[in-house]
């Protein structure tokens, strides 16, 4: 008796069974996601740096992934904390490189990069900064990388354009010297090519302890034509409100690491008029900027501000490179080779060394908004 | 019969135990599924609510106390009203304590600015920096002040203590309290909960921020959390237990509100903790459900190998009874069940034989009657395929047509080769499927042969006993003789009805018996009307009654009749009829009947008479044509010959009568032939012939005449002409030229007479027209000359025998060079100069004076360019054309082609015409005037005042220049006329804007007095004579004439 046509039905009906299953299963089955880490100060005085920049970075992993991930793979973000205290930073790098993230977006401030970087570079683990600007790791051929411009460079931009000034007064945050080190470097030296000069330095500790009234009593003891704050933006805010305490018209230029949203709420009035160098327009009406700020905002009910466009940009960069690497291509040499990724506002265009140069423009507070002036 | 699936019996009961073991199984899994599930998530669902609830709980009491404190500051206020600083710094700091539960508490004013702070221990150095602190960016502040009531902020970065916190702000007369309170603590109400490990419990504020959170390595400080949709709903006041995924986990969770601040407190857990416990009941549930599985199988297959060993007996019982084998003993058992069964098949068997025995014999009826019937017998099944098909003498008749009827089994009747239209199937089959009967269903098969065949079937549906259709059955007939015959009888009905001939039948007696249609159209006469008479009726009287009997005869003797003969209709009318009658005899031979035809011929004897008259007759003036004055002359010929007479033929040609049809149009120049033949007619005599041979030529052959008599005939015809025709209401004074030629003097045959007639022809319009002139032998000779002089001018071309000479045209008023006039000139190898007036003839009257002004113009343009390339001032130079030269298509494209092609500006050429010339031209040639001007090409009038002038000329064409003819100039010093005419002449020129230029200017006199007239340009011998270009270049270094440097136009 041969193979009868009853049998062949039943056949194929199990067969049919398993394979639905198999179907099932190996739709369950999905391609490992791929992690990315994030290292930020969430908590403390810079906060909202953190924050800001860890929202973009988050935002724009979702995005990626309600598009399809990253050739199929979903992305995580690891989010960790680092309390803006390196060693808290330094054990949670090692803790995300155990882990084996693919890369880290951070840190966003230099004190913390400092830090991390060797870490990073014994481990071979790219950092992608959203918004480290001190010039101690330009020009080095590392695994640190960033979106932003150099320290050097926005002083020197607020320089130019203060350059009519011919005595400031400076003072800065002794907890993130790395950074606020060369800012005042490099505005010293443009300002010196000026014929002006930085007539005092002030280095103050950012710390819920310190008074700000003194240092601005001695700021203006010397009579300067404009007073430099190069702070977080609570300092920063705390900063002006005493000086305008004390005098209401001299000049102040702060560095772009205080221009944060919170420096508005927090300096109210004091603010106003403030000048200092972006990397963005906050009003831009490039449409990439314009979907990317209605989706953060809908996202976070807050302004994405430079530090969420950074992290924003920051977090693409490393997905943008993820999608085009090739088998045994490490990530740090994707980015060597692509150099051109696309920004919100700006093409971020990576130069040997991992450093972008971004432009820079100046900008106000003006009833109570940032306004871009040049 | 319907498929129905086997299987074995042991297939059979492994399937029943599987069923029996799966069953209660699956249905518990299901109840599990469906109702475990459900009732463990409202299980969790519970008991996170109550955590929930608990510590929103906790932070409600912990937040009333930091507002209960906050209001009695503001209490305070109100009640003591605001006081030096130091006591509020002293009453705020007692409140903030250490720290543990305030940061700081401030008062601030109605602009937002702090007057007064109150800091834990550690933090008073700063209180400096605090005072004046300008916080109208703080939206909380503002609100509680405007709103009057107090006011939760979010989260918020405190520039008091540089660390997130949340602040209770209480209004105190527009201005107010503000507590600020570190959010860390409030991660100690999440702390400690009750449950798994893995619990995930969030504060969350308005906005959906992170205030606290525990249980989870979690780096979500102020991580907003508003897109999951169980936090989106809590903040818009729906409260839920719902799934969601964070951090690549699916968790279940549950919120609860805390409405004092509008926060939110959610409690989740992973769900895979959560249906752990279902997991393992369902896993359990499968290994039981796969053993049962094993269990069933087993038992299947060890129970069914018991029975079928008995089920094999009965098998092969049956199967003998299928063989036919009704006697084999059926097996016993002692198992009741299968006893009853062997008894109840045995008597199945004994059934089933009995009404085999009935209907074999059934059947042997049927074979033999249908082997009888002239019928075949068929069936069909369901799918309307054959199933059997009778034997008989129908079929074995079949057979020798080529038709196997068994060879068609297992088909449907479209699958046989039936010629018949896809339309016609569908009919039959939707029939067919809708399973009715149907009779006599005609259709066609060709067999191998080629041959037709025609069948015809019956059918009638066939059902079982359940009523369901199992078929077809029926029976088929061969119809094709039937067919065939049907198909003859229609044939013969047609040709009969349509014949185009009428057709009657007469009966043996010779009484109409049925007419055609055709008959009835032609005679008139209804069949009705016809019918029982005799053919007589319709024989025309006018021929005589001899002629039908003889018909008759013939019939009866030969069989049949073809003739023609006039049939009276029954209009009475004649009609010509081309007839047949014959006999139709029967097999016997004997009459039956007498068929006629008849065709009416009527129309074609008409016609016959017509091309006669169309062959021998010109249609426009009814005159005879060439053909009957052929005929005519040699019959004259003939009797001229024999009665030793003369004869003349006159060949007549109207003057100018291509102008009229220009002018005037073709059907005028038709009517005008008309009425010159009626005059031709009149004037000869009834034995003459007046014959048109096409166009405006005519001949007439006078018979019997000399020639005294013939020039008095052509004097007449001159004389008659004299008198204007009245054509389209003109009157038009036409003239005739007239050759003659006599028999035998010159010329003893038609064709010779006629050549002759046309040789003096041609001479007569040499004479100026309006004459006639006999023929004479010198006449050849001067043909055969222009015929060599034709020739040879066509080859001079070629050669290069033609020169252009140029006469040069002066300015009367300084006598400065500003043009020439190009002339042309022939030297001929052996005959010298040819003058012009010797040649030009010769080429008009061919297509030669086209060549020789085309060449002309070539060469003018040429020379034009040369002139141009020596550094020459532009002179104007003047070319002749002839009127044929301006009808010539394409004219303007050429001259512009040429001058393009010499780098020539238009305005160097100037075109002559005589008036003669302007005469013949028509509408289109004006409009190719009309372009030349516009080109910028000069158009001159030449011989000005010589032909039949018309001063509408002047007016109406593009003209720019005219020239006075020779003759009026050349008696200007004797004939006071000519002088008064030349004088107009100048007067009209520069009236209408025109150079004039006086030709042929010999004596000082003429051009003193046309210098007096103002006359503009001149050209003679008192200048120079036409010369070769080499000569010109002579003449103007020897002369005392000069070039005008600004000579463009005259």
């Amino acid at each position: 008796m041969g193979i009868e046509r009853w049998q062949i039905g039943v056949w194929t009906r199990l067969g049919a069974i398993l394979f639905g299953l198999m179907i099932v299963l190996g739709g369950c089955s999905k391609l490992e996601p791929i992690e990315i880490g994030f290292v930020g100060g969430t908590s403390g005085r810079v906060a909202d740096l953190g924050i800001a920049g860890r929202n973009g970075a988050l935002l724009a992993v979702e995005l990626r992934n309600q598009a399809g991930g990253v050739a199929g793979h979903k992305v995580e973000l690891i989010m960790r904390n680092d309390e803006q205290n390196p060693e808290v930073a330094e054990r949670v790098t090692r803790e995300l490189i155990d882990r084996g993230v693919a890369a880290i977006v951070g840190p966003m401030t230099s004190v913390i990069a400092a830090r991390m970087v060797p870490i990073a570079n014994e481990a071979g683990m790219l950092l992608m900064s959203p918004t480290v600007a001190t010039d101690d790791l330009s020009h080095q051929d590392d695994y640190f990388f960033r979106v932003s411009s150099s320290a050097r460079e926005y002083a020197t931009k607020v320089a130019i354009y203060q350059r009519h000034l011919r005595r400031v007064a400076a003072a800065y945050d002794l907890s993130n010297q790395s950074y606020t080190i060369s800012w005042l470097h490099g505005f010293r030296d443009t300002l010196t090519k000026n014929g002006g000069a930085v007539i005092q330095v002030l280095g103050f500790k950012s710390a819920g302890d310190t008074p700000f009234l003194p240092i601005a009593r001695d700021l203006l003891a010397t009579q300067p034509d404009e007073v430099l704050i190069v702070a977080n933006a609570v300092d920063t805010a705390l900063l002006c409100q005493q000086i305008r305490k004390l005098n209401a018209h001299v000049p102040i230029v702060i560095a772009e690491w205080g221009a944060t949203e919170q420096l508005i709420e927090l300096g109210g009035k004091a603010v106003e008029g403030v000048i200092m160098t972006q990397f963005f327009d906050r009003n831009s009406i490039v449409p990439r900027y314009r979907a990317f700020r209605q989706r953060y905002r809908d996202r976070f009910d807050q302004e994405p501000g430079f530090a969420g466009t950074a992290g924003f940009d920051a977090a693409n960069v490393v997905m943008d490179a993820l999608a085009q690497r090739r088998s045994g291509q490490s990530l740090k040499e994707v980015v060597q080779a692509v150099r051109r990724f696309e920004g919100v506002q700006h093409l971020v265009y990576f130069d040997e060394y991992g450093d972008t140069k971004r432009e820079t423009f100046i900008s106000v507070v003006r009833g109570g908004r940032f306004v871009r002036v040049e | 019969m319907k498929f129905v699936r086997r299987q074995s019996l042991r297939w059979w009961l492994t399937l029943r135990f599987v069923w029996v073991a799966a069953l209660p199984l699956t249905v518990v899994a299901m109840l599990v599924w469906l109702w475990l599930v459900p009732l463990i998530r409202a299980d969790f669902e519970t008991r996170h609510q109550a955590l929930a609830r608990a510590v929103a709980g906790q932070i409600e009491t912990y937040l009333f106390g930091v507002q209960r404190q906050l209001d009695a500051v503001a209490g305070l206020w109100r009640g003591l009203g605001y006081r030096p600083t130091p006591y509020w710094f002293a009453l705020l700091d007692a409140h903030v304590g250490t720290g543990e539960v305030f940061e700081a508490i401030y008062m601030f004013n109605s602009a937002d600015r702090v007057h007064s702070v109150g800091l834990p221990e550690t933090q008073r150095g700063r209180r400096e920096d605090l005072i004046g602190l300008d916080l109208s960016q703080r939206d909380f502040l503002r609100r509680t002040r405007t709103l009057g009531e107090r006011v939760w902020s979010e989260v918020f970065l405190s520039v008091v203590t540089g660390r997130l916190a949340v602040a209770l702000a209480v209004p105190v007369n527009n201005q107010g309290v503000v507590g600020e309170i570190a959010i860390e603590p409030l991660a100690a109400f999440l702390n400690g909960l009750p449950g798994q490990s893995d619990l995930l419990a969030l504060i969350l504020d308005h906005r959906g921020q992170v205030i606290a959170h525990s249980g989870r390595a979690f780096g979500g400080q102020q991580l907003n959390l508003s897109h999951l949709p169980i936090v989106r709903e809590a903040l818009h006041g729906q409260f839920s237990t719902q799934g969601f995924e964070f951090e690549g986990e699916a968790l279940l969770g549950t919120v609860v509100g805390v409405p004092r601040v509008d926060w939110i407190v959610l409690i989740a857990q992973p769900q895979r903790e959560i249906f752990q416990q279902v997991a393992t009941i369902l896993s359990v549930m499968v290994v039981g459900v796969g053993g049962a599985l094993l269990l069933a199988i087993l038992a299947g297959s060890v129970l069914a190998r018991a029975c079928s060993k008995r089920f094999a007996d009965y098998v092969e019982q049956t199967g003998a009874i299928a063989r036919g084998d009704y006697d084999r003993p059926w097996p016993t058992s002692r198992i009741v069940e299968f006893a009853d069964l062997a008894n109840g098949l045995q008597r199945m068997s004994d059934a089933i034989h009995q009404r085999e025995q009935a209907i074999l014999a059934s059947e042997a009826r049927f074979r033999d009657l249908s082997a009888m019937a002239s019928d075949w017998f068929w069936e069909q099944d369901e799918q309307f395929r054959f199933t059997y098909f009778s034997t008989g003498d129908a079929t074995h008749c079949l057979e020798q047509s080529g038709i196997v009827l068994p060879a068609l089994l297992g088909k449907t009747r479209w699958e046989i080769p039936i010629d018949m239209t896809a339309e016609q199937w569908a009919e039959h089959r939707s029939m067919l499927e809708a399973h009715q009967p149907f009779r006599d269903f005609e259709y066609r098969r060709y067999l191998n042969d080629d041959a037709e065949h025609w069948f015809s079937i019956n059918g009638q549906p066939r059902f079982d006993a359940a009523g369901r259709f199992v078929g077809y059955r029926g029976t088929g007939r061969d119809i094709t003789e039937r067919k065939r015959a049907e198909a003859h009888q229609r044939l013969a009905e047609a040709v009969f009805e349509a014949a185009q001939d009428a057709i009657l039948v007469l009966d043996s007696e010779g009484r109409i018996v049925a007419v055609n249609p055709t008959f009835t159209t032609i005679t008139g006469y209804t069949e009705a009307e016809v019918r029982g008479q005799t053919p007589h009726l319709l024989w025309a009287d006018s021929q005589p009654e001899a002629y039908f009997a003889t018909l008759w005869q013939t019939v009866l003797h030969e069989g049949a009749w073809q003739g023609e003969f006039w049939s009276r209709c029954k209009d009475g009318e004649h009609r010509a009829m081309l007839a047949s009658l014959g006999a139709v005899r029967d097999t016997a031979g004997r009459v039956t009947h007498y068929v006629g035809i008849a065709t009416d011929i009527t129309t074609s004897k008409v016609a016959e008479k017509r091309i006669e008259r169309l062959a021998f007759f010109d249609t426009l003036t009814d005159l005879p044509n060439r053909a009957l004055l052929a005929q005519r002359a040699e019959l004259a010929l003939a009797l001229a010959k024999r009665h030793h007479d003369t004869l003349a033929v006159l060949f007549l040609d109207l003057d100018r009568f291509k102008e009229v049809n220009d002018s005037l149009g073709h059907a005028e120049g038709d009517d005008l032939l008309i009425q010159v033949a009626e005059r031709l007619k009149a004037l000869t005599r009834t034995e003459d012939t007046v014959c048109r041979l096409g166009g405006d030529e005519f001949v007439l052959l006078l018979p019997e005449v000399n020639q005294e008599r013939t020039l008095r005939v052509a004097g007449k015809i001159l004389a008659a002409f004299c008198q204007p025709f009245t054509v389209a209401s003109h009157s038009l004074q036409v003239t005739v030229s007239i050759g003659i030629a006599l028999y035998p003097h010159d010329g003893i045959d038609f064709a010779e007479l006629m050549r002759n007639a046309d040789t003096a022809l041609y001479r007569a319009k040499q004479d100026g027209r309006n004459t006639r002139v006999l023929y004479d032998q010198a006449m050849n000779a001067a043909l055969v000359e222009r015929l060599i002089l034709e020739t040879d001018l066509r080859g001079a071309i070629a050669a290069g025998h033609l020169r252009a000479y140029f006469q040069p045209k002066v300015r009367l008023g300084d006598q400065a060079l500003v043009g020439a006039e190009a002339l042309m000139r022939w030297f001929h190898p052996e005959r010298g100069l040819i003058p012009p007036d010797q040649f030009i003839p010769v080429a008009e009257a061919s297509d030669l004076i086209i060549t020789l002004g085309d060449w002309m113009l070539a060469e003018v343009c040429r020379q034009l360019a040369a002139w141009r390339g020596e550094g020459w001032p532009p002179l104007v130079v003047a070319v002749n054309l002839a009127a044929r030269h301006f009808r010539q298509p394409g004219l303007v494209e050429r001259i512009c082609g040429l001058l393009e092609a010499h780098g020539l500006p238009p305005h160097v050429l100037e075109l002559e015409l005589t008036e003669s010339t302007l005469l013949e031209l028509g509408a289109q040639t004006e409009d190719t005037l009309r372009s030349l001007k516009q080109l910028g090409v000069g158009l001159a009038i030449d011989d000005f005042g010589t032909g039949y002038s018309s001063l509408s000329y002047l007016k109406r064409l593009p003209l720019t220049a005219l020239k006075i003819d020779r003759g009026f100039v050349r008696d200007l010093a004797i004939d006071p006329d000519d002088r008064a005419l030349v004088a107009t002449i100048v007067a009209i020129g520069h009236q209408m804007n025109m150079v004039v230029v006086a030709e042929g200017v010999e004596t000082e006199d003429q051009r003193h007095f046309l210098l007096e007239q103002g006359c503009d340009l001149a050209q003679g011998y008192l200048f120079g004579r036409p010369m070769p270009v080499e000569e010109l270049v002579n003449w103007l270094a020897s002369a005392s004439y000069e070039l005008d440097p600004g000579a463009c136009s005259a």
